[in-house]
């Protein structure tokens, strides 16, 4: 039965199932749609993915693009499919007067546009478990995500174009997926970080890196100028040199942008945020922002407490962990806290929160001075014996109550002291200092 | 008349023996339209790196967003099932029409390298529980090339055995239990994961013996 | 002698079948099958080579039933058929891919060699023998088809479209062909060229939706129109039975 003779009988809505019909029966990526879609549904609503990101727009980006392992492999196998349904038909050695690319691009149309739905249906599904009040998507991550898919669709094509669709179709399903899930599980952290696939971040303290947004991009890009090169050449030869050279250059790019960077591919987050207060001035992040009232109170009430025993108050106190000048009052918190938690970790974020980057590479002894620092801190602001004991260990509590019976003076030299042992790696002696 | 085959009858020779003789050698014809070479290849291939990757495992994450550890043996058979894919989708229609019974001596090669397949991994593994895992998977994965052949088609063939493996990885695994039906992930010791590779392999055996080469062209 | 008994065939059991109820004995000698496109042609060959499993029903050659497990090997050496679409193994050679087929029809190496050179010889495609068969052209290709249907003793040979492609000396040769193997092989050729018809058959089946339309000897079908030769008279002849189908 003719389509004109269908639209001449049929009603609209018949007239669409007839459109769907059609594009399913014609569509590898149509067939493999519910597949992707379910797969996408059960990834998106699972426990790890729905878990709170603390309002930070970038892990919830992340956690939409993580489900990339799910749609790629998938949108590769259906592009090899159809690039090799083309090759079948000898499409690419007519004298056609659309050229192989056209022709390719517009078969392989309907794969990307399943592939760019998958993304949506993740984040409409994610978007508002994860979301607390307004959250802005971060567009570096989902255009980063795009690319990778865009990069996996065309490595579909070259396999397609150069092998038949038997070994094509399941060879680009195991190899893109095999590139999305092992190099993430090696310790060769460049490696990782090429992919554009990572489910862990980001801590909001951390944003990611230049590198690492762009280095997938430049792969996926190179991947795409060599399906471009293997569909436009007629040299066979040619045609594979060149994209050989092309990727070959890109992959040398995305490694030196990427080779820098440790495990994760973050570096410290920087960007506007929301203060307040003088004495110290106290700034969060923006999606903390309703919380600033509270913090700015517990920050002013541990400083009054700093400058009655002589101690230096820090200027600013701040959730960013950006080097700064000066002594550094860092804290971290999270939405979900409770308001004796937010104290607590205003008040101890005037000690370190770790060891110096020097304790890497030498001997450091002051982890008990650090510990007993938090909760002389903890103690000093009001909060409970409770409190303090869940902070720190036994030993380090020991030292605290030996410090809290000395006089005043006492205690401010030791804080002192310890606050310096805190910070350096050289060896100390003194009280309460091993 | 060719010198190879002067050669062969001089070495075939006629009565009953030499007709044996000449009759392994015509599958030759079978042999190379099936490029069982590259079979064979493959077979080594996998083979090769399961022994090589030993328990290297490669973390799959999981739908509940764990990461699962799965071993490398697992996929290696893969390999082996793309080039049997590979190889029937060189099957002519007009072997349909055929005296010999072509779809037998396709589906005895199958199950020989599925045999095999299980013999080497669990002596060459020098891990038997990988060479377990290994074998059992190879059978399987036979096993589903051919029912992909039927219900897919010559060229989607092999799309049904790495779909189920990946599936099997990222779906089978659930709060530290294995589902019963990704016996691809399932422990070297299940038993019914065992019975259900080889079921698979031998109804996929079944599939084949009764599949029309003309029909799985049609893809 | 080849019959179709009662025949009903389709593609998919959901719709209406192709072939309903068909029954015809062929005649000796050689029959050209004629009909619009979509008549069935090709499934009444694929049907008669046991390519394809009726409904219900059944296909026999003298008594062998193609759909009899223990008749089919019998029923398959003693039937030849070159369909319409030739597949091949691409890295074989011409001889090679001949002899390929006689192995599949039941000869040993040697002999399906030997009988692949003989009906290449036919087939003027000698010299052809050790290029690469994926290289062939569209008409050298068919006329590997048919020397596939030569290369076994077959007492009847099923043709579908055999002329396809190939130029008049070409076809001229082929008609030349099949009169020589029409004395001992009952042929039936599915053709669009009435030329051929008119050069070569002995019986005429004209068939429409899966059914007969017309059967009988050349002279009765040539007998039903007029013309200036037999070519035109059959064309005209299956105009009128069928009419232009425009």
């Amino acid at each position: 039965m003719s389509v004109a003779l269908a639209r001449r009988w049929l009603h609209a809505p018949a007239r669409a199932l007839l459109v769907v019909r059609s594009a399913f029966r014609r569509d590898a990526a149509m067939k493999a749609a519910p597949v992707i879609g379910m797969l996408v549904y059960a990834w998106a609503t699972s426990a790890f993915v729905a878990s709170s990101v603390d309002g930070y727009g970038l892990t919830a980006s992340m956690r939409v693009i993580s489900a990339l392992p799910f749609v790629a492999p998938i949108c590769a196998a259906c592009s090899a499919w159809e690039v090799g349904r083309l090759r079948r038909g000898g499409i690419y050695d007519t004298t056609s007067c659309r050229s192989g690319l056209t022709v390719t691009a517009r078969q392989i149309a309907p794969t990307l546009a399943i592939g760019v739905a998958a993304l949506v249906e993740s984040a409409v599904i994610v978007w508002p478990e994860v979301a607390t009040g307004w959250m802005s998507p971060e567009p570096a991550a989902l255009a980063m995500g795009l690319a990778v898919l865009v990069g996996h669709v065309a490595f579909g094509v070259v396999w397609g174009r150069v092998l038949p669709a038997v070994v094509a179709v399941p060879g680009s399903l195991v190899v893109s997926y095999a590139w999305l899930v092992y190099p993430p599980a090696l310790n060769i952290p460049w490696i990782r970080h090429l992919t554009g696939f990572n489910d862990s971040c980001c801590l909001n303290i951390y944003k990611l890196a230049p590198g690492a947004v762009l280095a997938p991009i430049v792969l996926a890009v190179s991947v795409t100028a060599a399906a471009f090169l293997v569909l436009s050449v007629r040299s066979r030869v040619l045609a594979f040199g060149a994209a050989l050279a092309v990727f070959a250059s890109c992959l040398a790019l995305a490694v030196s942008l990427v080779s820098g960077l440790g495990f994760d591919p973050v570096q410290p987050r920087t960007g506007a945020m929301a203060c307040a207060g003088s004495f110290p001035r106290v700034c969060v992040w923006p999606e903390h922002a309703r919380m600033l009232p509270e913090i700015a109170a517990d920050a002013g009430q541990i400083a009054a407490v700093l400058s009655h025993y002589g101690l230096t108050v820090p200027q600013q106190a701040t959730e960013s962990i950006a080097p700064r000048p000066g002594p550094a009052w860092v804290f971290g918190i999270g939405l979900q806290d409770s308001p004796a938690q937010v104290r607590a970790q205003v008040a101890a974020g005037v000690a370190p929160s770790g060891p110096p980057p020097c304790a890497q590479h030498a001997s450091w002894s002051a982890a008990n001075s650090l510990m007993a620092l938090q909760a002389w801190l903890l103690l000093r602001d009001g909060l409970s014996e409770a409190t303090a004991n869940n902070w720190v260990i036994p030993d380090a509590m020991a030292i605290v109550h030996r410090e809290l019976a000395k006089p005043a003076a006492s205690q401010a030299a030791w804080f002192r002291q310890a606050m310096h042992a805190a910070t350096t790696c050289a060896a100390h002696s003194g009280p309460g200092l091993p | 008349m060719r010198r190879t085959q002067r050669t062969w009858l001089a070495v075939s020779g006629p009565g009953k023996a030499g007709r044996w003789i000449e009759e392994a050698a015509a599958i030759s014809y079978w042999w190379r339209s099936r490029c069982a070479g590259r079979d064979l290849a493959a077979f080594a291939a996998a083979q090769t790196s399961i022994v090589l990757a030993g328990t290297v495992a490669i973390p799959i994450p999981t739908l509940t967003g764990a990461t699962t550890p799965t071993p490398v043996a697992v996929f290696a058979p893969l390999l082996l099932a793309i080039s049997v894919a590979t190889g029937l989708s060189r099957r002519l229609g007009m072997e349909d029409v055929a005296v010999r019974r072509i779809r037998l001596i396709d589906s005895t090669w199958i199950l020989a390298l599925a045999v095999a397949g299980l013999a080497v991994a669990l002596v060459a593994s020098g891990r038997q529980h990988i060479g377990i895992i290994a074998g059992r998977d190879m059978a399987g994965y036979l096993g589903l090339t051919m029912i992909g052949c039927r219900m897919l088609g010559n060229q989607a063939s092999a799309v049904l055995p790495v779909g189920y493996a990946i599936v099997s990885a990222m779906l089978g695994y659930n709060s530290g239990t294995i589902a019963w039906w990704a016996w691809p992930v399932a422990a070297p010791g299940d038993s019914a994961a065992l019975a259900l590779a080889l079921g698979t392999c031998l109804a996929g055996l079944v599939t084949l013996a009764r599949s029309s080469a003309a029909r799985a062209m049609r893809t | 002698m080849l019959k179709w008994d009662n025949v009903v065939f389709g593609y998919k059991k959901r719709y209406k079948p192709i072939i309903e109820n068909f029954t015809y004995e062929m005649r000796a000698g050689v029959t050209v099958l004629l009909g619009p496109n979509g008549a069935g042609k090709s499934t009444l060959l694929g049907l008669a080579s046991s390519a394809l499993s009726p409904w219900s029903g059944r296909v026999l050659a003298g008594e062998r039933d193609a759909s009899q497990r223990g008749d089919r090997r019998a029923y398959r050496a003693a039937v030849g058929w070159v369909p319409q679409q030739v597949q091949v193994i691409p890295a074989f050679s011409v001889r090679e891919q001949v002899a390929y087929f006689g192995w599949l029809k039941g000869y040993g190496r040697h002999e399906a060699w030997d009988r692949a050179g003989t009906a290449l010889e036919k087939l003027r495609l000698a010299d052809a023998a050790s290029a690469r068969v994926g290289r062939l052209s569209g008409g050298q290709l068919r006329r590997v088809g048919v020397a596939q249907a030569l290369v076994h003793d077959a007492s009847v040979i099923l043709m579908d479209e055999p002329t396809a492609g190939l130029d008049p000396a070409q076809r001229a040769g082929f008609r030349d062909l099949v009169r020589e193997v029409g004395e001992f092989a009952d042929v039936m050729i599915s053709t669009h060229q009435t030329e051929d018809l008119a050069e070569i058959a002995q019986s005429v089946l004209l068939i429409g939706d899966g059914s007969i339309r017309w059967d009988g000897s050349l002279p009765d079908f040539l007998g039903l129109a007029d013309g200036a030769s037999a070519s035109q008279q059959a064309e005209a002849a299956y105009v009128r039975l069928l009419g232009s189908g425009l």
